[in-house]
């Protein structure tokens, strides 16, 4: 079998027994982050746009069913819950600012779970860390944009590893998933390794 | 300027690199003859049982990946190590380190990935893990800890430019410093299989009357090359057969 080479892929997990709408907001599809570093230039780091890809490859693995829908509130009868995530905050930092050979980038992430009947299931924050060694780029190519889109590129895979390990240990999923008769969690590490504070954090 | 949207890829955009580019294309053309400095490279294996490869079966190289900044082997040794394992003469089937963490998402992320072998064969035992290694035909997945350091520097050049022209005057010298371990792990039978090591170190130097001279130590390529090399041997087991 020829290996599978999208660059936010399905996850290899064993998919929970629940059928979830997802509604991705307009904002979140046009997420762009914008910033100007002193003495460096401008940065558009834009993640909106991988927002359909990457939670539709995070449901195929994670959930028995899924679909997107257009609002929070509709509901409709093969939906278990509906999923809405928000991103609160991308920070992102280059070697010049740390000193370091790594471009990082912070991205912080709301989730809320919504019963059919609209009450709210579960809600809880994620954050999402990405980094990309500057060592790893040629002398001639085009280090600071490379550096930024993989250090993002990594932080939206962390963002699904960390969603796939983490939903069915959110205390309030844990219990509506057992109303599903989903017994446990599939075995997932203890822990995951915690992320360096992002510069605004350390300061 | 904005590159295309890649669907996949999260876009950004940022200050142009093309002032750099040409700067840089223009020392390296001033600089195009790039002599070797001395390099020693010593190459080490343990081996715990026997191994072979067969039809189909393939080898994965993985770097220490780690959140702490520094912790991580170079992306470029590992891909390295992975391109002379699959080139020259009785090449084996290498399945690079983007692939294999495509394949096997989320396990092998950074946060998520184990931190030593030890912890490989709880993981590697799930039935999920297993299936899809073997659909991919994973037979050793081999796992590179360490990096290259500079570890000392000395020197001092002086460059002027004047109206009659330009010139530079001094002698720089630098050393470089690999120390790499790579183990194997027999990802049918569960268990390791042995540890290949690498050390190398070089000097580089660069004298300078009126043009520069770098010699350079190439020490993470003779590092790559010696460790690929004999990773190839071990996998395949060349004093067995």
């Amino acid at each position: 079998m020829a290996v599978p080479s999208t660059r936010l892929p399905i996850p290899v997990v064993n998919p929970l027994p629940v059928s979830v709408g997802i509604h991705l907001s307009d904002e979140l599809r046009s997420y762009v982050h914008e910033e100007a570093i002193r003495n460096t230039g401008s940065y558009k780091i834009n993640v909106g746009a991988a927002q359909d890809l990457m939670f539709d490859n995070l449901a195929t693995g994670l959930f028995s069913a899924h679909r997107f829908v257009a609002t929070s509130t509709d509901h409709a009868a093969d939906l278990d819950a509906i999923l809405v995530p928000t991103i609160n905050e991308l920070q992102f930092s280059i070697p010049k600012q740390t000193k370091s050979d790594f471009f990082e980038v912070w991205l912080k992430y709301n989730f809320q779970l919504f019963a059919p009947d609209g009450t709210t299931i579960a809600e809880w924050p994620m954050q999402a860390y990405g980094r990309a060694n500057s060592r790893n780029y040629g002398f001639l190519e085009d280090t600071d944009n490379g550096g930024l889109q993989e250090a993002s590129r990594v932080a939206l895979r962390d963002a699904m590893a960390l969603f796939a390990f983490k939903f069915q240990r959110v205390p309030e999923v844990q219990q509506w998933l057992n109303t599903h008769n989903y017994p446990r969690p599939t075995a997932a590490p203890e822990s995951v390794t915690s992320p360096p504070p992002s510069q605004q954090e350390a300061n | 300027m904005h590159r295309p949207i890649d669907v996949f890829r999260p876009f950004v955009s940022g200050p142009t690199g093309r002032t750099k580019t040409l700067v840089t294309a223009a020392l390296l053309g001033g600089f195009a003859l790039l002599l070797g400095g001395c390099v020693t490279a010593t190459v080490q294996e343990v081996r715990e049982a026997s191994t072979g490869m067969g039809t189909g079966d393939s080898v994965a190289v993985l770097g220490r990946a780690g959140t702490v900044r520094g912790a991580e082997t170079e992306e470029d040794f590992v891909t390295c190590i992975g391109r002379n394992m699959g080139g020259g003469s009785s090449p084996v089937a290498v399945i690079n380190q983007q692939d294999f963490q495509d394949a096997m998402f989320p396990w092998f992320e950074p946060r998520i990935a184990p931190i030593a072998t030890t912890d490989l064969p709880e993981l590697l035992s799930q039935p999920l893990m297993a299936k899809r290694l073997e659909e991919i035909g994973l037979r050793y997945l081999i796992w590179v800890d360490g990096s290259t350091q500079r570890t000392e520097e000395s020197g001092s050049m002086s460059c002027t430019i004047t109206p009659g022209g330009a010139g530079c005057f001094g002698f720089l010298t630098w050393e470089h410093d690999s120390a790499y371990e790579a183990s194997v792990w027999d990802v049918r039978n569960g268990r390791p299989v042995g540890k290949v090591s690498s050390d190398a170190n070089g000097t580089s130097f660069m004298p300078a009357v009126v043009v520069p001279i770098p010699f350079i130590a190439r020490v993470r390529a003779h590092a790559c090359s010696s460790m690929a090399n004999q990773l190839k041997s071990f996998v395949v087991d060349d004093e067995a057969s």
